[in-house]
Parts: C-alpha cells; sequence; structure tokens
C-alpha cells in the first residue's frame, strides 16, 4: 500500500527528452494506467518508477520518501513484463522463487509462499515445466506469479497483455481487475489500448512525446478532454472534431448557422467542436436543432452500427443503435448534441471550456 | 545430372586439398626408415610403429603433450572468466567509453606478436618466469582476449534485455545476474570461444618458443619446430609427432564443427 | 547529481577491468616498451643502452635486407589474400549448397586451420623435400623447392595459402547466407545465367563480408611469422625473410633489441595503416 509521486522527472538520451518535467501522483493502492502511442515515454516512466532507469532530473517518492538513488530491489517493487521475461533454464517452480531466493527467503517460506501464488493463478501442475514447454497465457501467469509471490509495494505492468491474443486478452483483463481488488496493492499499468485502460484503471494518464496531458478517472478523461490528442485518442469510433465560429449565441459551422444551446455565450472566435459519435442523433424530434447531412457509409457491428457522415464537407461518425435504418446517400437531419460538446482552441488543441 | 556429378567431384577435389597432406603424413609415418628415402612405393609395404616409438624415446613427448594441455587449458579457463565478465558488461551494463575500449580490444590484433616479444621478454626474464608455464599462460590469453571478447560480446547482446531487467527486479546484484541469467543462457557461446581460444593456444608458436627454454616447459609446437637432429632429419618421427599432434585437433574440429564456424561467425559478423 | 552511484554503474567498469588490465600490462604497455627500445641502440649482451632517436628508422629506410623483407611480407600478404579469397569465394559457393555430409565437408575443410602452423609446415616441408617429396614424384621434377632462392618464396605461398583459405571459406560462407533468396529467383525467373546472378545479385551482398575477409587476412598475413620460420627460417639467402622473421633474427640472434623493435614498430605502423584503408573502404561503402 503505497503511495508513489513522481515530481519533474525528466529523462534524456543524449538530445532527446524521452520524459519531460512529468508530474504524477499515483494513491495509495490505486490502479493506474499510463496511456498512450509508442514512443510517447510510458514505458520509460515505469522504468524510472522502478529503478530501471534513472532519471536525468525529479525525484520519485514511495510514500514521501525520496527512491530515486535505489534500486529496483531496495524500492521493493514488482514488474510485469510484455515479453514475460521468464527465465528460460529454470522451471516454472525456479522462475517464481528466483525472486526470494534472492532475498535469502528460508526455503520451507519460499516453497509455501511459491506453491500459494501457484494455486492461485492455476499454474500449479506447471511447476516443473520449462517456459519453453508453456503456452502464451500460461507464461503470463508465470510472469505474474513471479511479481505476486514477492508481495511487493507496487506492481508495474509493461503492456503484459499485448502478446495475448484477443480471447486471453480479455480474460485476463479480468483477472487483474479481481487480482488488485483482491490484493488491494498499488498498481501502475502501461498500455497503449485505451479500452484496457479505460476498463481496468480507477485512473488514468494520457502521455504524449513525454508529456503528461491528462490524469483523471475515465470518466473525467472521457467527457471532459483536456485536449484533442486525447479527445481523438480515448474511445473509439474517436471524437468528432469541426471546425466553427462561435459568435454570441450562435454557432456558424460550415456555413450552416445554429443557435449554440449550452455553449459559453460570452466566447467569441473560431473554435474545434469536440461531439461523441453517440451524442449524434440521426433523425431526431421536431423540437431539436438540427443539420441536413448525406450518409456515406453505414458499418454495422451487430448491437449497433456506426454511420458516416458528409456534414457540409466534414466527415462525421455517429453511433445508433440497431433500430435505425440508415442507407448509404441517405439525406438526412443530425442533431449535433452540442449539450455534451467540447470546445477547443483550434491552434493549440487545448480545452476551452472548464 | 551432369551437374552433380561435377559437383561430387569438386567436393573429392576440396577433400583431397585439405586432407590430403595430412594423409600423406599419416602414410609416412607407418613406413619403415628404408623406404622413407624412395619413391615409389606410396603406400608403406610393411607398415611398423617404430617412429611413433621414437618420437617418445629420446624426448619427453609426452611431457611436451601435457605442457601444451596445460598451456591451452589454462589460457581457455583464464580467457573464458575474464573474457566473459568483460564481455557482459560491455553488452549489458553501463560503461563509459564502451566504444574505447572495444576498440582497443580490436587493436590489440593488429599488434605484431614480434613487437611485444623482446620486451615481454625482458620482463618475463626479470620476474624469473623464464621458463614456466605461468607465463605463456598469461600471455596467450591476453592475446586470445580481444577474439573472446569480441565473440561473446555477440552473444551476450542476443540475450533479451528484458531477462536482465527482471533479474534487477528480482533482486541480482550485476555479478549475480551475470551468474545466474546471463552465463547459463551464454553457454553456447562460452563453449565456442573456448574451442577456438584452446586451438590458438594449443598452436601458439612465438611465444613458447621465447618464454620455454627447456624440456621441463616445452609445448608442442616448439618441440616440433626444434626437431631436426644435426645432421640426419628424422622424417618418419617428424611425420609420427605430426600425426599425433593432428589427430586430437580433427578429434576435436569433427565433434564441434558446427560450433567453431557459429563462434568465428558470430565474432566476425560485426 | 547523484552523490550515490547505483551499482550497476559501478558493476560495468570494474567488470571490464580485469581484462583491461591484462591487456594493457601485458600487450599495451610492452607495445609502447617496444616504440621506446626502437629509439636506442639497445644490445644487453655487449652491455650496449643508449638513445638514438630516430637512427634505427632512418638506417631502416636504407638497409637492403630490410626492403627486402618488406617486399618478400607485401609478396605474401597480398598476392596470397588474393589467392584465398579466390579459393575461399569458391569453396563458399561449393559448400553454400546443403548436401548430405555437409558437416563432415565443413570439418575436413577446417582441418588446416585447426592445426598448429609448425605441423602444417612440417607437412609442406615434407611433401616439397627435393629428394623424397611427393610434389617432385607426382610432377616428375626434382627442384628444391624450399632451397631454391627464386622458388622458396612461392613454396611458402602455397602453404600459407592451404592453411588459411579455410578461414576465408567460412566467413564467405556466412556471407553468402545473406543473400535474399527471392533475389535470387527473381533473377532465375529473369533468365539470367549462374555468372550473371552471381555478379549482379550475389557480389554486391557478399561486399561487407568480402571486405571483412580482405581486412582481418591482411592484417594478419603482413605479420607472419610462424610458417617462414619452420619451413625456411627465413632463407635461402633471405628470400623468404618476412618483417617479422629479420625482427625476430635481430632481436634472439644478432641481439639487437633497439634496431629489432624497430623493425616490429614499422610493421605495426603499416599494418595500421593498412587497416585505417580498408575501414575507410568498408564505411565508404556503407554510406
Amino acid at each position: 500500500m503505497t503511495e508513489v509521486r513522481v515530481e519533474g522527472v525528466t529523462r534524456r538520451f543524449g538530445n532527446v527528452e524521452a520524459l519531460r518535467g512529468v508530474d504524477l501522483t499515483i494513491a495509495s493502492g490505486e490502479f493506474l494506467s499510463l496511456v498512450g502511442s509508442s514512443g510517447c515515454g510510458k514505458s520509460t516512466l515505469l522504468h524510472v518508477i522502478a529503478g530501471l532507469e534513472r532519471a536525468s532530473e525529479g525525484t520519485v517518492r514511495f510514500d514521501g520518501v525520496d527512491v530515486s538513488a535505489l534500486s529496483p530491489r531496495e524500492r521493493d517493487v514488482a514488474v510485469v513484463f510484455q515479453t514475460y521475461a521468464l527465465y528460460p533454464h529454470m522451471s516454472v517452480f525456479d522462475n517464481l522463487g528466483f525472486p526470494l531466493r534472492m532475498s535469502r527467503v528460508p526455503r520451507e517460506e519460499l516453497r509455501r509462499r511459491v506453491r500459494e501464488t501457484a494455486e492461485l493463478l492455476r499454474i500449479d501442475d506447471l511447476l516443473s515445466r520449462r517456459p519453453r514447454e508453456l503456452s502464451g497465457g500460461q507464461r503470463q501467469r508465470v510472469a505474474l506469479g513471479r511479481a505476486i509471490v514477492r508481495r511487493p509495494r507496487v506492481f508495474l505492468f509493461d503492456e503484459p497483455l499485448s502478446n495475448l491474443d484477443a480471447r486471453l486478452r480479455l480474460e485476463t483483463r479480468a483477472e487483474l481487475k479481481r487480482l488488485h481488488e483482491q490484493l488491494r496493492t498499488t498498481f501502475i499499468y502501461v498500455t497503449h489500448d485505451q479500452t484496457e485502460a479505460m476498463t481496468l484503471s480507477q485512473r488514468l494518464a494520457v502521455l504524449r512525446a513525454g508529456e503528461v496531458l491528462q490524469v483523471g478517472t475515465p470518466e473525467e478523461v472521457y467527457r471532459r478532454p483536456a485536449d484533442t490528442f486525447v479527445a481523438t485518442f480515448v474511445g473509439s469510433p474517436p471524437m468528432n472534431l469541426i471546425p466553427a465560429r462561435l459568435d454570441g449565441g450562435r454557432l456558424a459551422v460550415g456555413g450552416v448557422e445554429l443557435p449554440a444551446g449550452g455553449l459559453p455565450p460570452s466566447f467569441r472566435g473560431d473554435v474545434l467542436i469536440g461531439l461523441r459519435p453517440e451524442d449524434l442523433a440521426l433523425r431526431p424530434g421536431p423540437g431539436e436543432p438540427a443539420m441536413p447531412a448525406t450518409v456515406t457509409l453505414v458499418e454495422p457491428l451487430g448491437p449497433e452500427s456506426y454511420v458516416h457522415l458528409d456534414f457540409a464537407g466534414h466527415a462525421l461518425v455517429a453511433r445508433v443503435g440497431p433500430d435505425v435504418p440508415v442507407r448509404a446517400g441517405e439525406r438526412l437531419r443530425v442533431s449535433l448534441g452540442l449539450g455534451a460538446a467540447s470546445l477547443f482552441d483550434p491552434e493549440t488543441g487545448r480545452r476551452l471550456q472548464t | 545430372m551432369i551437374r552433380r556429378a561435377a559437383l561430387w567431384g569438386a567436393m573429392l577435389l576440396v577433400l583431397a586439398w585439405s586432407l590430403g597432406p595430412f594423409l600423406w603424413q599419416g602414410l609416412t609415418s607407418l613406413k619403415p626408415t628404408g623406404e622413407l628415402s624412395r619413391l615409389p612405393p606410396i603406400l608403406p609395404t610393411a607398415p611398423t610403429l617404430d617412429h611413433y616409438r621414437g618420437v617418445f624415446e629420446g624426448r619427453p613427448f609426452a611431457r611436451y603433450l601435457l605442457n601444451s594441455a596445460a598451456v591451452a587449458g589454462g589460457t581457455t579457463l583464464l580467457a573464458l572468466a575474464v573474457g566473459s565478465l568483460a564481455a557482459f558488461a560491455l553488452a549489458r551494463l553501463p560503461v563509459p567509453g564502451r566504444r574505447l575500449i572495444l576498440g582497443l580490444f580490436l587493436s590489440i590484433t593488429m599488434f605484431p606478436p614480434i613487437a611485444t616479444v623482446s620486451p615481454l621478454y625482458l620482463g618475463v626474464r626479470a620476474l624469473g618466469l623464464r621458463d614456466t608455464l605461468f607465463a605463456l599462460i598469461v600471455v596467450d590469453t591476453t592475446f586470445a582476449l580481444p577474439l573472446a571478447v569480441w565473440v561473446l560480446t555477440g552473444f551476450f547482446r542476443e540475450i533479451p534485455e528484458d531477462l536482465h531487467r527482471a533479474a534487477r527486479v528480482d533482486g541480482c546484484t550485476p555479478f549475480q545476474a551475470f551468474r545466474r541469467v546471463h552465463l547459463p543462457l551464454a553457454a553456447p557461446g562460452l563453449f565456442a570461444t573456448g574451442i577456438l581460444v584452446f586451438i590458438a593456444a594449443w598452436n601458439e608458436l612465438l611465444f613458447a618458443l621465447t618464454f620455454t627454454a627447456t624440456d621441463r616447459s616445452r609445448t608442442v609446437p616448439v618441440a616440433l619446430a626444434l626437431f631436426p637432429g644435426l645432421h640426419e632429419v628424422p622424417w618418419g618421427e617428424i611425420a609420427a609427432a605430426s600425426v599425433i599432434v593432428t589427430i586430437p585437433l580433427v578429434v576435436l574440429v569433427l565433434l564441434f564443427q558446427r560450433r567453431i564456424v557459429s563462434g568465428l561467425l558470430s565474432g566476425a559478423v560485426k | 547529481m547523484r552523490p550515490v552511484l547505483a551499482r550497476e554503474e559501478r558493476a560495468g567498469p570494474a567488470f571490464v577491468t580485469p581484462a583491461l588490465a591484462l591487456i594493457a600490462g601485458v600487450a599495451l604497455v610492452p607495445m609502447l616498451g617496444a616504440f621506446w627500445l626502437s629509439l636506442h641502440r639497445e644490445m644487453p649482451v655487449f652491455r650496449i643502452s643508449r638513445f638514438v632517436g630516430l637512427d634505427n628508422f632512418a638506417f631502416l629506410l636504407r638497409d637492403p635486407r630490410f626492403l627486402k623483407s618488406l617486399g618478400n611480407t607485401a609478396y605474401l600478404t597480398f598476392l596470397g589474400v588474393a589467392i584465398e579469397t579466390a579459393l575461399g569465394l569458391g569453396l563458399a559457393l561449393l559448400l553454400h549448397r546443403s548436401f548430405p555430409g555437409r558437416g563432415l565437408a565443413r570439418a575436413a575443410l577446417l582441418v588446416p586451420w585447426a592445426v598448429p602452423t609448425v605441423v602444417s609446415g612440417r607437412l609442406w616441408e615434407w611433401i616439397l623435400n627435393p629428394s623424397y617429396g611427393i610434389l617432385n614424384h607426382v610432377l616428375g621434377t626434382d627442384l628444391n623447392w624450399l632451397g631454391h632462392p627464386s622458388l622458396a618464396i612461392h613454396a611458402v605461398l602455397l602453404a600459407d595459402v592451404w592453411k588459411t583459405t579455410p578461414f576465408a571459406a567460412l566467413l564467405l560462407l556466412a556471407g553468402l547466407q545473406v543473400v535474399p533468396r527471392d533475389l535470387l529467383q527473381a533473377a532465375r525467373v529473369d533468365g539470367a545465367g549462374a555468372a550473371r546472378t552471381f555478379f549482379h545479385v550475389t557480389l554486391p551482398f557478399l561486399r561487407p563480408a568480402l571486405l571483412v575477409v580482405l581486412l582481418f587476412r591482411t592484417l594478419d598475413s603482413f605479420r607472419i611469422f610462424d610458417v617462414v620460420y619452420v619451413l625456411t627460417g627465413g632463407g635461402p639467402a633471405n628470400t623468404t625473410e618476412t618483417l617479422s622473421v629479420y625482427a625476430y633474427k635481430l632481436t634472439f640472434s644478432t641481439l639487437d633489441f633497439g634496431y629489432g623493435s624497430a623493425v616490429a614498430a614499422v610493421t605495426f605502423l603499416c599494418v595500421l595503416g593498412l587497416s585505417l584503408v580498408y575501414v575507410r573502404l568498408l564505411v565508404g561503402r556503407r554510406a
């Protein structure tokens, strides 16, 4: 149960800054994800927290204590790697017991803890096998087990599910969530998959080019993204972004004027409007402000469909239920659901309203 | 069809070219002395082991073999120990000036051995280590190190970096990680390197010639080089001695051909 | 930045130190010692030891025996390496295909490389023997291969090439395995014959391996000692004396440590120069 605080961490490789003045606090026992596309620095941040790499500037604190100069072992963290990093020349039992051996845990206790962990993860029948004899899912569990057996202060996960097939990934995701509820230890989880981050974590931090763009609950990040990158990164299909002009209480989008209901009346200028696909309504009732659009493509998914629209030269994607009959080429009215819209500065991409 | 035949023909030619001289030496070693000075016959009419006996009489050839084994074995162990440690560090640990160090190792291979011989000779004599195997082992190890380090660094680099990270997280000091994780996984590379170093040390001539003075520490290459008597050259015995020395090496090569090749290639393909 | 260096950062240099210590003490320092000696007139037996600056080098440039040994060395090196590479390439092409017994063939090929130079020296000495040697018997001649001033060096070349070709063959074999198969197939589909395929497809990919072979073998060959010492001892009439053999004789026969070191130093400088040329070629190609 450890609070992890990252303060002003910068990590430089020669001229390249992989991390730039990162400030982040992970509460004790929290499950927090670090999300972003590849190269954003999330793995580097994890390594710095783990003690595998040294920050060029800044500190890392565990429960207020500066651990920046401590080795991973001294910080008492466990890491689950994307490649599992199981020792090929050791049996599963020896892999699980290795960290305990290094800590000079007495043999009886070691054996007990290894067995307990193996039973917990349902790999107790594999203890004498070598990693190369195991399936991907089994290897992943051994990697998990090697972390769990240590009872560390902090669990660090570096894209542990990326190498699993889709179905296993879903199963293991659920197991990880259950594990967190059971162990109540601080989990810091790195992934490029925003769905994973959204479903697993209590809070997530979105990174880009070494900077933390936003930290918040999945709800916060989804509903009120801090900038256009976060807006389009989180959520699938991505948030629709349309350039528009706000003037007094009126919104000018693609040559069409709308009453800007729900948007701040005092603002004046060019904006980017962010609309979630599910906030767009097709063929709304008569009272709603709506705009004409043309359907360009319909993607049926079963429980819902994605409808691609052309609205005054802008491409939009709407999410509709299964009972809305739409055909490509159709002209219809679309309600933009401005009440839930986000406004962004077209130059900086940052969010405009609070 | 013709291509197959041509291929086989070429293969036989290669075998003859590579092994022919040895075969001839073997035949020579079995010929009675009288027949040595006459050609034909190609094959010995009355094969004899006299020459083999002669090799061991009049000189402590067994002692030479033992010395060679000691030098080659000692060099291999020392070179592997020192070399693997250095190679691991160069492959996986932060080492300031790594490129410079690797470059230094490489440049050592450019030294003409003859240049270092006289200062080393003077040094060895000053330390009173003349005519000992110890000096030879140390020198052979040093000159084997560049090759050993280059080859072993390649093998250590192939071990995934995450394994080292996992070892660190699990609480290993760098040396523990080396001993428990990297060394076992680099075993094939160590073996290949060991063979290469053994062969090189066994065959070494110049330093052995310079540092050994008496039969006490003489190695086989030196003995073979100094074989001829003052008047009569004992070709039969030379042939027999050559065969004795060649056979273990042939066996070594046959058994470990694949590893030798992998070791050589790993070092050269940078 | 950080007052306490992490264990990892301390371990690196520590692990490299034993190797560096050996290299420094047993190779580097003696090499520097050789340069130091070369600036002296050093003959311990006669109790002569004084600094003479670059006198040894000045003498060297006018020393006919030195120039001859330089010529011998150059001949053995450049011709030898050329032949080795060509033969090695042929062998590599041959062994590139997989066929039953390939392992055995490779092992057989390795044997000349694996045996001590003394053994191969003695081997060829016997084969080249003027009276009892099998070469003369097969050719029907009675040439004194190792004793005749104009023949000896070629005989040495033969023995050297025989012993070192396997190394070139192996490296080129590795280089051949880099050539992408689909390119070779495409060439065949396009109707290119074996020769054209070789020159236009295989050779470009082989270039790095070729340069590595040339580099290593040239550097090695320039310092040649063992095979010459055993076969001819540098004779007859110094026609096979290479730089290393000359240096050896100066040091251990004439006991002129100073001049011997000078010859050795020049050998090193030549090797250094050659390697720089080759590296420039390698790097140049890559860029």
